[in-house]
């Protein structure tokens, strides 16, 4: 998770606020010392801001998850009930239990398959590039629903003849899968390929003028520089597929409920707080990785991967 | 990117490398198998079927009775689905800007000023979104209901109350919530890439700090606003779930409508010529906007190097 | 209408999700009783003809907390499985969220060595047949749709004609309950509760005392502009304003439903939302009035904060839903849903499913083994009289993109 991408440990790299903005040659300009102050303060207004604005609301709802109330909305007193009710009832422990394996299994599908894509359309006939990104875009546009439904359809008579063929294939967790991984393929092809467009392509050369074979290349040359584009492509796959309720819902099979299915359901008789329990504990227990890895990382100060490559 | 560790700033173009690949083409069809019968499977094959529905007609129960017609797409045309059209539409553009002004900054700070700590930045913005949609929703609504949150500081300092919830403000701000890192990601992993030597170059050769980022940084991240504008306004055009929590349910837009015929209505064959009529629009919208896009910023790639 | 006949309704509106000790301090409020007792009418097929196993009455007729219940009847839960032979170890229920009661359920895995039973859920009666339709069937044993589902469902050929037979505890349920008109051609369902739309208010903002749709009309568009929700649900929605005018809940004629689109068009500028989740809402005072379910302002009712909301069927009439018990077709596990629904039909068993879901029984016999504060729940339940105008809402077939015209029409406005 907290592979650090390529250049962030290079010692040249990790310095100070100002690395890039202001190196000594400007500070004799004074009016533009000015505005670049000016545009220096706004960037960091900016990025608090928005930190703020996607922290409040998780802050509520981590608040809420305290509620003694019934309902998602209302304040009724400081309780941990929602806590026990959560850690005990399976009808929500096992939704958990089924979106965490749907996500995994989706980001390490999504994110391999579209990353050996991205790699192999860049150096594709301009003819196959060209298919590929119709079906990219295609995916992207097609609205949720109708590809859920058709997606049943489809399968469910391709599963018909398989069973008359005597191929016993059912819907659960695989087909749900399944859908997930086409949307976030999309999503992991394109980050992958706009951090490719214009990549530097020196440093592949110069590990294939030291006779390095191609996996190697592949490993320690290229792989670290497209590292921050995978790692967001999985971020963002993981978190579609923790969030899905539609494809899911026509593609689920019986005993894979997803959390977000429940959730959804359960609107017809009001969201209880126990979803906010299960939110604050998933968000505690990430906060807890990143803190840990983060000080690990912190700990090795190992070399980044890239000048590993470059020197060996 | 990595020329501060190579030392050399001199590299040839993508371009003229990608012939020393040319040979690996088995290679190649190896990587992108796995992927295209992934498109074929559980997505041409459901397009297909798409197709197939807008064709039909709708039983009387609802579902679809195979047909060859054009009745769906025709009924399409009734005047009283403009409204609909429109309202999607102001939603997906609003959308898009107002998220491309939240996260461009975001992107750039991070990228340029994130130091060590640029991946635990991207990943918190991010970790938000791995509670429940419907949860961190509701938060909003917690926040900007009448007697909510909002207003009970505003009134605390003495402040009029502003009523936010059921509007288009609450609105935008759900799906700004929500589509940020869509956008934020992708402008993220271009402007990471960005070579600083350019930078640098741009500052030696006497250029302003504008006239830099107009020149340098601004086209060469425009490839990943391409792609964030794409990821989050092709979703947005069929978005409904925010506006019908934050906006009050009080406007008909496109995704509501499709999921309605799909669900509510029971009617497949129209939902379904929605859509298929949604995809062909947006697809040729998407190939004139990257033909454009992709090349200027590929010319003013090369005209740099 | 005799007293035993009232009394023997009151218990079967209920309501769900509140607490024993909220519902008792709930059960002394009845204003919306008096006013739903004060309307009159028509007979339905929901007032019951003839008492089937009717219970003694467990409350007296003033509106006072419930009294304890004194029936002799044995609300054991079973020891033993019914009926000879194994019906196999698994079984796949598809159903609303928190709609069955956890305990029934480990209670019949026990008893008919049922040990693999799985409980899914859906969001909607829609997206249930949806995914029926589309290629669900052959995975389900049981689900659970509303009335107007089941009509689809049987006209489809995706429900099976229940072996009555087999679920002889089918006796229990109130004859009423049976063979209602959306179901033809043989038993395709059985009920598992049911309630009534409506409309709810709090009286903390809302001095006036609607009892009408013509009330609900003139207060959202006069003084309480921008307070009032009705349900993003088209059927209910449409009814209301075809009640409003004297037209069946049902109506598909296009001059009526004309009319019933003015005075949606002449509401829509007035409403705050349309939305489904509106009830936490109702709660924080943020909306004052909203068009609903009988259960939706049980729930505002059962919070202390605003136990001052009321409920109406109003005066011109409106809906009953009835949600059911349905065996989907090429049901993997024919004999243990049989089984299941035999055994979830048993009174003392019907009496901790009311307990859990909180909505009415259609089993009289039940009442005893039922939370006496929800069968003595006075706050909402309709007269007899009032039941007399309710109407089940009907699949529309080939009428329903008429409907849907009219509702893009009042959405998109």
């Amino acid at each position: 998770m907290t592979a650090s991408p390529s250049s962030n440990a290079l010692p040249s790299r990790a310095v100070g606020p100002s690395d890039r903005a202001t190196p000594g040659r400007t500070a004799g300009r004074g009016a533009v010392r000015r505005r670049v102050d000016l545009v220096e303060a706004y960037l960091r207004a900016h990025g608090a801001i928005a930190y703020l604005f996607l922290y409040v609301p998780i802050a509520i709802v981590v608040l809420y998850s305290f509620n003694d109330s019934r309902y998602v909305l209302v304040w009724g007193g400081f309780s941990l009930r929602w806590y026990q009710a959560a850690w005990t009832d399976p009808q929500v422990l096992n939704p958990l239990k089924t979106s965490l394996i749907v996500a995994a299994l989706n980001m390490v599908c999504a994110t391999t398959l579209g990353t050996l894509a991205a790699l192999a359309i860049v150096r594709a006939p301009r003819l196959v590039r060209l298919a590929f990104d119709a079906l990219i875009y295609t995916a992207l546009i097609v609205p949720e629903v109708v590809v859920a439904l058709a997606s049943l359809l489809f399968l469910n008579s391709a599963f018909g003849f398989l069973g008359d063929v005597g191929v016993r294939l059912t819907f659960g967790i695989p087909t749900i899968v399944a859908g997930h991984v086409l949307w976030n393929l999309s999503l992991v092809i394109l980050v992958v390929r706009a951090r490719m467009a214009g990549m530097d392509r020196s440093l592949i050369e110069a590990s294939q003028d030291l006779f390095a074979s191609p996996w190697r290349t592949f490993t320690q040359v290229t792989l670290p520089q497209l590292a921050p584009a995978i790692l967001a492509g999985a971020l963002l796959s993981f978190t579609f597929s923790m969030d899905d309720v539609v494809l899911s819902t026509f593609l689920s099979g019986v005993g894979s409920t997803t959390l977000p299915m429940r959730v959804f359901s359960m609107i017809r008789f009001g969201v209880t707080p126990a979803v906010n329990a299960i939110s604050a504990v998933m968000l505690l227990l990430t906060l807890v990785v990143i803190v840990v890895s983060q000080w690990l990382v912190r700990r090795a100060g190992r070399p980044s991967p890239a000048a590993e490559a470059t020197s060996g | 990117m990595t020329d501060a560790a190579t030392g050399g700033p001199a590299r040839p173009p993508l371009e003229a490398a990608a012939g020393r690949q040319r040979g690996s083409s088995r290679l190649v069809a190896l990587l992108a198998l796995p992927a295209a019968a992934w498109y074929v499977l559980m997505l041409v094959a459901p397009l297909v079927t798409t197709v197939v529905i807008s064709a039909g007609e709708r039983g009387d129960q609802g579902g679809f009775v195979p047909q060859f017609t054009f009745s769906a797409y025709a009924a399409l045309l009734d005047p009283l689905y403009a409204p609909v059209l429109r309202t999607t539409f102001i939603l997906a553009v609003g959308g898009t800007v107002g998220c491309f002004l939240a996260a461009y900054p975001l992107a750039y700070l991070l990228a340029t000023r994130g130091g060590r700590r640029r991946t635990l930045g991207l990943i918190l913005v991010v970790i938000p979104f791995w509670t429940s949609f419907l949860i961190r929703t509701y938060a909003w609504v917690t926040i900007l209901s009448p007697n909510g949150l909002l207003n009970g500081g505003l009134g605390a300092v003495g402040l009029p109350p502003l009523d936010l919830l059921n509007g288009p403000v609450a609105v935008y701000i759900g799906i700004l919530y929500n589509y940020l890192p869509l956008m934020v990601f992708p402008i993220y992993v271009a402007l990471e890439r960005l070579d600083p030597a350019l930078v640098e170059a741009s500052k030696d050769l006497g250029a302003s700090r504008w006239a830099t980022f107009r020149q340098v940084t601004w086209p060469l991240t425009l490839p990943g606003v391409a792609t964030g504008v794409l990821l989050v306004f092709v979703p947005l055009t069929g978005e409904w779930v925010i506006p019908s929590i934050l906006g009050g349910g009080k406007s008909y837009y496109l995704g509501t409508f499709m999921a309605n015929q799909v669900t509510d209505s029971r009617n497949w064959p129209l939902g379904s010529a929605a859509a298929v009529l949604l995809i062909a629009v947006m697809l040729i919208v998407v190939a004139v906007y990257l033909r454009l896009v992709g090349r200027e910023g590929l010319q003013r790639e090369v005209s740099l190097l | 209408m005799t007293q035993s006949e009232f009394e023997r309704l009151v218990h079967l509106v209920s309501t769900r999700q509140m607490s024993r000790r909220q519902l008792l301090l709930v059960a002394g409020f009845g204003g919306a009783a008096a006013v739903l007792a004060a309307c009159g009418g028509a007979v339905s097929s929901l007032v019951p003809s003839a008492g089937p196993s009717a219970a003694p009455a467990t409350t007296g007729p003033t509106l006072a907390p419930a009294s304890p219940s004194a029936a002799a009847i044995s609300c054991d839960l079973p020891t033993a499985a019914q009926g000879a032979g194994s019906v196999g170890d698994t079984l796949a229920i598809y159903n609303w969220a928190q709609y069955l009661n956890p305990d029934n359920k480990t209670l019949f895995g026990k008893l008919y060595g049922v040990t693999n039973l799985t409980e899914d859920v859906y969001p909607s009666n829609e997206d249930m047949l949806a995914k029926l339709q589309a290629g669900g069937i052959g995975q389900y044993d049981i689900v659970v749709p509303t009335g107007y589902m089941v009509e689809t469902m049987v006209q489809q050929g995706l429900a099976e004609a229940l072996d009555t037979t087999k679920i002889p505890n089918l006796q229990y349920v109130d004859d009423r309950f049976k063979g209602l008109p959306f179901d033809t051609g043989g038993v395709h369902y059985a009920a598992k509760d049911w309630g009534t739309t409506g409309f709810g208010w709090r009286s903390k903002f809302i001095k006036e005392t609607p009892a009408s749709w013509a009330d609900f009309w003139t207060l959202t568009t006069g003084k309480y502009s921008g307070k009032v929700n009705v349900l993003d649900s088209a059927p209910e929605v449409i009814g209301a304003a075809l009640k409003k005018n004297g037209f069946s809940y049902n109506s598909v004629d296009p001059t009526e439903l004309q009319t019933a689109l003015n005075d949606l068009l002449a509401l829509k500028p007035h409403l705050a939302s349309i939305s489904s989740d509106y009830i936490a809402k109702v709660e924080s005072g943020d909306l004052w009035m909203g068009l609903g379910w009988n259960g939706d302002f049980s729930q505002v009712k059962a919070n202390k904060d605003s136990a001052d909301a009321m409920y109406v069927v109003p005066s011109e009439g409106s809906e009953f839903w009835v949600d059911t018990w349905v065996i989907p077709k090429n049901a993997p596990h024919l004999d243990a849903a049989l089984a299941f629904i035999n055994f979830i039909l048993t009174p003392s068993v019907q009496g901790k499913e009311t307990d859990y879901t909180y909505y009415a029984s259609p089993e009289t016999g039940a009442t005893p083994c039922i939370d006496t504060a929800i069968t003595g729940d006075p706050s909402i339940y309709p007269s007899p009289a009032t039941i007399a105008k309710l109407e089940a809402a009907k699949d529309l077939g080939a009428n329903q993109p008429l409907r849907d015209k009219i509702w893009t029409q009042f959405k998109s406005a």
